[in-house]
């Protein structure tokens, strides 16, 4: 075995570092899903009716709807009867502050390296942790709250601020979107929710931590983000869960919303369990994730890493109605062993002079499957609209495989369109001109890989990206050969 | 024989009748057309949700014009009436078409049979060549397309041209004649074979007179031996009642060449597929097309390389002038197989929108399963650059002289892989005609 295969061999043997599971008691509604459980839900969240209709209607609406298959990846059909829709920590009564917080969970945390007091303490991120579905506690909520800002979980919103629930919620995607985000709208358990106030700049980074830790559950969580009129906010969202042999489902909806002059910045750091290295287990993400630019001058930049999940199925996408305003995408989708990634964005342009930018790089190694999928239109109405699209594939071996659809529609003869798409793998010479200067050719693939990233990486705030970067080279130390 | 055109059922309803007119039980044509109708039957025709003709709802558009007899309509052309639509090139062979239908009488053959076979694609040519009878409505792609299989099913007497081992052929136009005097639904079919080391090269232009709605499903095929190159090239300036769904399918073997041009100007709906298989080593595809369309034109251009096996070379570049309501589709894939190791794989489509009620949609798609290759597609959409209209107006030319200058400077990149100075003066003619 030369010292690549051998590389190749540790690397791809390597097992999932968050793959373990804590038990503590979890408060499950039974598999399955019909309207009772629903009620179960709403009941158990203490909603008012107003919500619990939504849901009713977005179920109704998603038995009738059939399940997209026209990605382009394969799975085995999901039995939707069988996951159970709502699992929650057992807690016995709700915690007034970090030190109440069941230490169990509070070592979970710990072990993910995102310990919620040492965060507090050091980082000055604050943090909504979402468990099984259901936001366990929320950081730094006072100091945010004295600039008005409200950082909560998604209950505790329709509990205390349902009238701005109420006006936003789906109002991006709607309950009946499309089948997952349906589903969503339907038993959503928990999730987080942001309000930026005008002109207000929210001072910190605000992140919320997924994982789901009980078997057989779905996790369907709900963000929804408001920027009012000239305020920025930049916001994290991180996700794990154990190793299993099953496949679970995570089926979330995000929606943002910026008004005039606003700003938002959405990063994401998705490394759910992949599966093992023959394709068993692992999450399917289905996931909607759609931002408007409602306002003159306002934007939304979507950044991702993408490096989990048996399944990948996901488009950040922006709606670009306000004059002037912007839509950004970032993205790095690795995938390695049978991970199968179908992402990408749609970029709406209905507003003047609105403007648009994707960079996507893709990277495939063992035998997955990488596709990009996107959409540029640009209206009837959206004079000197400019979009500029780039995506660049990897492949590392010839078992993989890395795909590109983008679809671009433009209806406007004053609009700018650029696409371009490279498909290669890590040049001979590349690697040779790097060992030439005497780096060896592991810290060289390291290093053109993370070069081939950084124009994504750099998007990413610090906290992040130090992360990401951990995780690409995980995923990429020694796959030429 | 009256069939509606609105339903696969109907539009085979009286197939059987139509084929015992035409032909014996024992026929082996027969035999082809019946898999081809029951290939067409198994497709059916695009939904609203085909991906395929997502932006094209062409079944609508046959629905909604057409109440068609699928009979051959005779027509009073003489044969000095095709002649004098004949190119000036003494030295070649002139094949006419009319209504679909292969007129051996009023074409002009001179290759010797020796080099270049062209005859009737009938039973006897069937019979004759083996090639022929194994690869008919066989070759890559042409089983997908419901009306590549409709086509099979309905086409009378198309042409077999078949250029025999390592001869240099000259130069063979096909003229299509639609008598559009009534509503007419025709099949025209070519087939081209390039055995080892031939040359071979085709162009085909259609002439519509009359009024009325036609519809032609068009299908060449083309298989090109090892070493052979094989040469198509297609002038689409039909009128504004035409609608027409073409398809160009080939199928490479190791060290050979084809080429394919397409240029559409004008039309009611023109729908292309061009579908190459490089099914071997060392192969070259190019497709070359320019779309340049003004009134309510819709045409929509469908192509797919697949790279089966290594070492091979593809490129492809599309380019559009859409002016007034016209609507341009482009949809180009490339597949490179795993085991296409080393492919260089090169796909590029550029658009200029002249107004803001034209259209374009594009889709530039690549699938890769092998990492050792090449691969890049480009797309841009765009308007005229105002910089260099300046440039030339702040030297004396007026404005829309500057902006004629500038689109045909990039209209005529698409010209590059056409060698007949005819043809290329002809196309040249009508690029600037319409920028005028």
């Amino acid at each position: 075995m030369s010292k690549d295969d051998q590389i190749l061999e540790e690397f791809t043997s390597k097992e999932y570092e968050h793959g373990w599971s804590v038990d503590f008691e979890a408060d499950e509604a039974p598999a399955g899903i019909n309207e009772d459980i629903i009620r179960f839900i709403s009941a158990k969240k203490e909603e008012p009716q107003w919500l619990l209709d939504w849901r009713l209607k977005a179920f109704k609406k998603w038995t009738e709807m059939k399940e997209p298959r026209w990605p382009n990846v394969k799975y085995p059909d999901i039995d939707y009867q069988g996951v159970k829709y709502y699992s929650a920590p057992k807690q016995d009564k709700k915690p007034k502050s970090l030190d109440e917080v069941d230490p169990e969970l509070l070592k979970t945390f710990e072990r993910l390296g995102i310990s919620l007091t040492e965060q507090k303490r050091l980082t000055g991120v604050a943090v909504d942790a979402v468990i099984d579905s259901v936001s366990v506690a929320t950081t730094f909520k006072e100091t945010l709250s004295e600039l008005g800002i409200i950082f909560c979980s998604f209950s505790e919103a329709v509990q205390e601020h349902p009238e701005l629930v109420k006006k936003y919620l789906g109002s991006v995607v709607p309950a009946t979107d499309n089948y997952f985000a349906a589903l969503n709208s339907a038993v959503f358990s928990d999730g987080s929710f942001c309000y930026i106030p005008s002109g207000v700049r929210c001072p910190m980074e605000l992140s919320t931590y997924f994982r789901i830790n009980a078997a057989n559950t779905g996790q369907f969580e709900r963000t929804l983000i408001v920027a009012e009129e000239g305020s920025y906010v930049s916001y994290l969202e991180g996700c794990t869960a154990p190793q299993r042999d099953e496949n679970q489902l995570h089926a979330a909806v995000v929606e943002i919303y910026a008004a005039k002059d606003a700003e938002v910045k959405y990063s994401t750091v998705q490394n759910w369990y992949p599966g093992d290295k023959n394709g068993k287990g692992g999450i399917y993400n289905f996931v909607t994730k759609r931002g408007i630019c409602d306002g003159d001058n306002s934007k939304i930049s979507w950044t991702q890493v993408e490096t989990g999940s048996a399944v990948t199925w996901k488009y950040p996408s922006c709606i670009l109605k306000g004059d002037n305003s912007q839509g950004e995408f970032y993205s790095v989708a690795v995938t390695n062993n049978y991970q199968q990634a179908d992402t990408g964005t749609k970029m709406i342009h209905i507003g003047k002079n609105t403007k648009s930018r994707i960079v996507s790089k893709g990277i495939s190694a063992g035998k997955s499957q990488n596709s990009y999928r996107g959409q540029v239109h640009i209206m009837k109405r959206a004079e000197n609209a400019r979009n500029f699209s780039q995506c660049d594939s990897l492949l590392m071996g010839d078992k993989c495989g890395a795909h590109t659809f983008p679809y671009i529609d433009v209806e406007n003869n004053s609009a700018q369109v650029e696409h371009e798409a490279t498909t290669s793998k890590i040049g001979e010479d590349q690697i040779f001109y790097c060992q030439q200067r005497g780096i060896d050719e592991e810290s060289a693939v390291a290093l053109i890989v993370n070069g081939f990233a950084k124009e994504v990486m750099s998007k990413l705030p610090m906290e992040f990206a130090v992360e990401a970067q951990k995780l690409l080279a995980l995923t990429l130390e020694g796959s030429v050969g | 024989m009256s069939e509606v055109l609105t339903t696969e059922d109907q539009l085979l309803a009286n197939f059987e009748g139509w084929l015992n007119q035409r032909f014996e039980a024992s026929s082996s044509l027969r035999a082809i057309k019946e898999a081809g109708a029951e290939n067409f039957k198994k497709l059916g025709l695009p939904s609203r949700k085909s991906e395929a003709y997502k932006y094209t709802p062409i079944t609508k558009v046959i629905e909604k014009n057409f109440d068609l007899d699928i009979a051959e309509s005779p027509s009073d052309l003489t044969k000095s009436d095709c002649e004098a639509k004949f190119y000036q090139d003494a030295d070649a062979n002139h094949l006419v078409f009319i209504n679909g239908v292969f007129v051996e009488d009023y074409s002009k053959i001179i290759s010797a049979s020796s080099e270049l076979t062209i005859k009737v694609l009938d039973d006897q040519a069937i019979n004759e060549h083996v090639e022929l009878k194994s690869n008919l409505g066989q070759v890559n792609g042409s089983q997908v397309d419901p009306f590549a299989a409709l086509n099979l099913a309905y086409f009378n007497q198309g042409v077999f041209i078949k250029a025999e081992k390592n001869t240099d052929n000259k130069n063979t136009y096909i003229y299509q004649f639609i008598d559009g005097s009534k509503q007419t639904v025709l099949f025209p079919r070519v087939f081209v074979y390039g055995a080892a080391g031939s040359r071979t090269t085709v162009y085909e232009k259609t002439f519509i007179s009359g009024e009325e709605n036609s519809l032609n499903i068009s299908i060449v095929e083309s298989m090109v031996e090892a070493n052979a190159e094989v040469r198509f090239t297609k002038l689409q300036n039909y009128t504004n009642k035409a609608y027409a769904i073409e398809g160009v399918y080939a199928h490479q073997d190791k060290d050979s060449r084809f080429y394919t041009n397409t240029f559409s100007f004008k039309g009611a709906v023109v729908r292309n597929n061009v579908y190459i298989n490089i099914d071997a080593e060392n192969c070259e595809g190019h497709m070359n097309g320019l779309y340049q369309l003004s009134g309510k034109t819709h045409v929509d251009t469908n192509t797919s390389v697949d790279h089966l096996k290594p070492h091979s070379y593809s490129n492809e570049l599309y380019k559009g002038i859409l002016d007034e309501n016209s609507r341009g589709v482009f949809n180009g894939k490339i597949y490179v197989r795993p085991d296409a190791q080393k492919t260089n794989a090169f796909q590029s489509n550029n658009n200029i929108l002249l107004t803001d009620t034209a259209t374009i949609n594009t889709k530039p798609q690549l699938e890769i399963w092998a990492d050792d290759v090449q691969c890049s597609h480009g797309c841009t959409t765009g308007q005229m650059d105002e910089e260099a209209i300046f440039y030339l107006r702040s030297r004396g030319i007026e404005k829309t002289n500057a902006k004629a200058l500038l689109l045909n400077a990039f209209a005529n990149e698409a010209l590059n892989e056409l060698q007949n100075d005819l043809v290329k003066e002809e196309i040249e003619g009508i690029i600037l005609n319409k920028l005028k």
